[in-house]
């Protein structure tokens, strides 16, 4: 191990290593992504709440397990949302004890949590999971995001960005992967840590002006370039995208590789093992939990055609 | 002795000494290692862990679970890591705390409910075993030897033949008359039985014209089933002599009383520890405040209250039920004419 990486765990055992706390979080900012700021009928949302404990414990690509209230829903169903729903951290801030968490508005839970005002309680469970550990070799850091995928890397952007000021790390690079123009919201946050050093390359369906026309999965292989086997490649987005990048970074010889993967859950801490996702062909057990042992893998933890054909 | 405010919340299940009646219900608490940083394990009554079989399980492909109105489906499909690794890895750590621990058994076949069984019999720390009977998402094992009464006969006598621990049988709730599996594995030596396991049940995914779980149907739980499984455990109270776990949607210490009154001597708390890991030992002192705030002292004052067909006094050789300062008026009056009315 050459050390880049500091007191970092061995991979595969959990960064978060304090208990994870069940507290109840006051929402101090809701924010509809769109230009307009209007949040009904909003479609992605980011929501700031006071949770100290959480800012404070939270690792980079760990998640919170979200009681998300009905109360405000209009029209909402009866008797739902019933489970928690997890959502990574997308950004915390220790110092204001704050926590940020952003999520497009898809179903029952999300709409809850879309029809949140500043003031209202949340009960939060966490944090939880294993997150993005830091790089162990002293290359280039690089991080591939798929829309919604791009929420855990905001946190991990930072914390390498820092290292990378530190000079720790001699680059750290975005790949960014959306579908269109509606989608550039999700970038604003990241827009601070280009500034500060990180390399930031969109990819988009439509060819958005100013970025570059397709997946995201096809800049990596140019990204990782002859130097691969000091690079430290990250990833969060669809099973698919995963996949993709999980062979790329296995072709080009990557010196490691964390991809974090979602999941139904119920639990959140692996109780009810309701979250597995597939372990590689011939392993016991077959399925690994994406709540307990992820959400962030490494590169050879699971059969990613296998999560992607699932998926 | 278990006392909390002049409360003695202690009951004996089969011979199996509990702080009070509350435990978990097996497959929402793993091990316990999963929830013994946000629940104080030493407060349980009893720790019901994971269906536990005789070699490792894969359980089923995903996805397993499903969120529903006021519940959840499940098709895990028993995913453990075996008998011996529970007796190695998690054990010696569980016993530490002092609470009972039940181990849910499961197999494939008659032998391998014994088998497991055998290996648990004599393990310091292990308290009962719950034969699992009744789990919708296998194929073997589980359901198919729970709605068939001669086979849940089978499994008990095969699982008392090779242990003398206190064997406890988890129902089924997907047959016509509970009362019948019930009955037999009271036959076949059971020293209680706990019910219900839940319900079968299925989502479609409308997007993809599919069932949303991988497996098609799942196991139903959560306060949605409540009522189909309180009224179940009312039936079964008065069916059989042995003691009776109640289970199904509990939340509340009203619910919890809700099954004693019907008729159980012990509850499990599942599917909301899921959700909010605080609810067993809520549960626990919701119903210590029931008790406090209505005049009972000791739980079986409580069990089979709102049932008449079960007859509490007789069944565990206590009186008639004795109120204390603060009683309400006309309560014992009414009990008195359940109790003896029969």
């Amino acid at each position: 191990m050459s050390g880049c990486g500091g007191e970092r765990a061995s991979p595969g055992t959990p960064l978060g290593q304090r208990p994870p706390l069940l507290t109840r979080a006051i929402v101090l900012d809701h924010r509809s992504l769109e230009p307009d700021g209007v949040r009904a009928g909003a479609r992605d949302c980011r929501l700031v709440l006071e949770a100290p404990g959480v800012a404070r414990e939270g690792r980079p690509g760990q998640f919170v397990h979200v009681a998300c209230p009905p109360g405000r829903v209009p029209d909402g169903l009866p008797g739902r949302p019933f489970l928690r729903r997890p959502f990574s951290l997308h950004d915390t801030d220790p110092r204001r004890g704050t926590v940020t968490l952003l999520f497009r508005v898809k179903g029952t839970g999300t709409a809850a949590l879309a029809a949140l005002e500043p003031g209202d309680g949340l009960e939060l469970l966490g944090p939880l999971g294993r997150g993005f550990p830091p790089p162990q070799e002293c290359g280039r850091a690089v991080l591939v995001g798929g829309g919604l995928g791009l929420a855990p890397l905001l946190l991990l952007a930072k914390e390498l960005v820092g290292r990378l000021r530190r000079g720790e790390l001699s680059g750290v690079e975005l790949l960014a992967g959306l579908t269109g123009r509606d989608d550039l919201g999700l970038l604003e946050p990241f827009l601070e840590q280009a500034s500060a050093g990180l390399g930031l390359t969109v990819a988009t369906e439509d060819g958005t002006p100013g970025t570059v026309r397709g997946l995201v999965t096809d800049l990596l292989p140019a990204v990782l370039g002859t130097s691969a086997g000091s690079v430290a490649v990250y990833a969060c987005g669809p099973a698919p995208m995963l996949a993709a990048v999980a062979r790329m970074a296995r072709r080009a010889g990557v010196a490691e590789a964390w991809l974090s993967v979602e999941a139904r859950m119920a639990c959140g801490v692996g109780a009810c093992r309701g979250c597995a996702v597939p372990a590689p062909t011939g392993s016991r057990p077959a399925w690994r939990l994406v709540c307990r042992e992820g959400p962030v893998f490494p590169l050879d933890a699971l059969d990613w055609e296998a999560l992607a054909k699932d998926g | 002795m278990a006392r909390e405010g002049g409360i003695d919340l202690s009951v004996d299940l089969a011979g199996i000494r509990m702080k009070n009646p509350v435990m978990t219900a097996s497959g929402t608490f793993g091990y316990g290692r999963e929830y013994a940083e946000l629940v104080d394990l030493t407060a349980l009554g009893a720790i019901v862990v994971k269906g536990t079989s005789l070699e490792p399980w894969d359980g089923n492909p995903p996805p397993r679970t499903v969120e529903t109105a006021s519940g959840m489906l499940n098709s895990v499909g028993l995913e453990n890591p075996g008998v011996e690794h529970f007796l190695r890895a998690d054990l010696p750590w569980l016993r530490s705390f002092g609470t009972p621990v039940i181990v849910n058994v499961v197999g494939r076949t008659v032998e391998e409910y014994a088998e497991v069984a055998r290996r648990l019999d004599g393990a310091p720390g292990v308290s009962g075993l719950e034969a699992n009977v009744s789990c919708p998402n296998v194929k073997e094992g589980g359901l198919a030897f729970g709605a068939d009464p001669r086979a849940v006969e089978a499994v008990v006598r095969a699982m008392k033949r090779v242990t003398s621990l206190p064997i406890i049988v988890k129902l089924t709730p997907n047959v016509t008359d509970v009362t019948l599996t019930a009955r037999a594995a009271e036959a076949a030596g059971a020293d209680a039985v706990s019910l219900v396991n839940t319900l079968v049940g299925m989502a479609i995914d409308v997007e993809g014209c599919r069932p949303v779980l991988a497996r098609g149907v799942g196991g139903l739980s959560g306060p949605a089933i409540k009522p189909v499984a309180l009224a179940m455990v009312y039936r079964v109270a008065s069916a059989v002599t042995v003691p009776v776990v109640g289970m199904g949607g509990i939340w509340t210490g009203t619910d919890a009383v809700e099954f004693l009154m019907a008729g159980a001597m012990a509850v499990a708390v599942g599917t909301a520890t899921l959700v909010d890991p605080k609810r067993p030992l809520a549960v626990v002192a919701e119903v210590a405040e029931f008790m406090a705030a209505h005049g009972y002292s000791r739980v079986p004052e409580l069990v089979g209250r709102a049932n008449p067909g079960f007859a509490a006094s007789e069944r565990w050789g206590i009186g008639p039920p004795t109120f204390g300062q603060g009683e309400t008026p006309g309560r014992p009056t009414a009990v008195k004419r359940r109790t003896t009315g029969r």
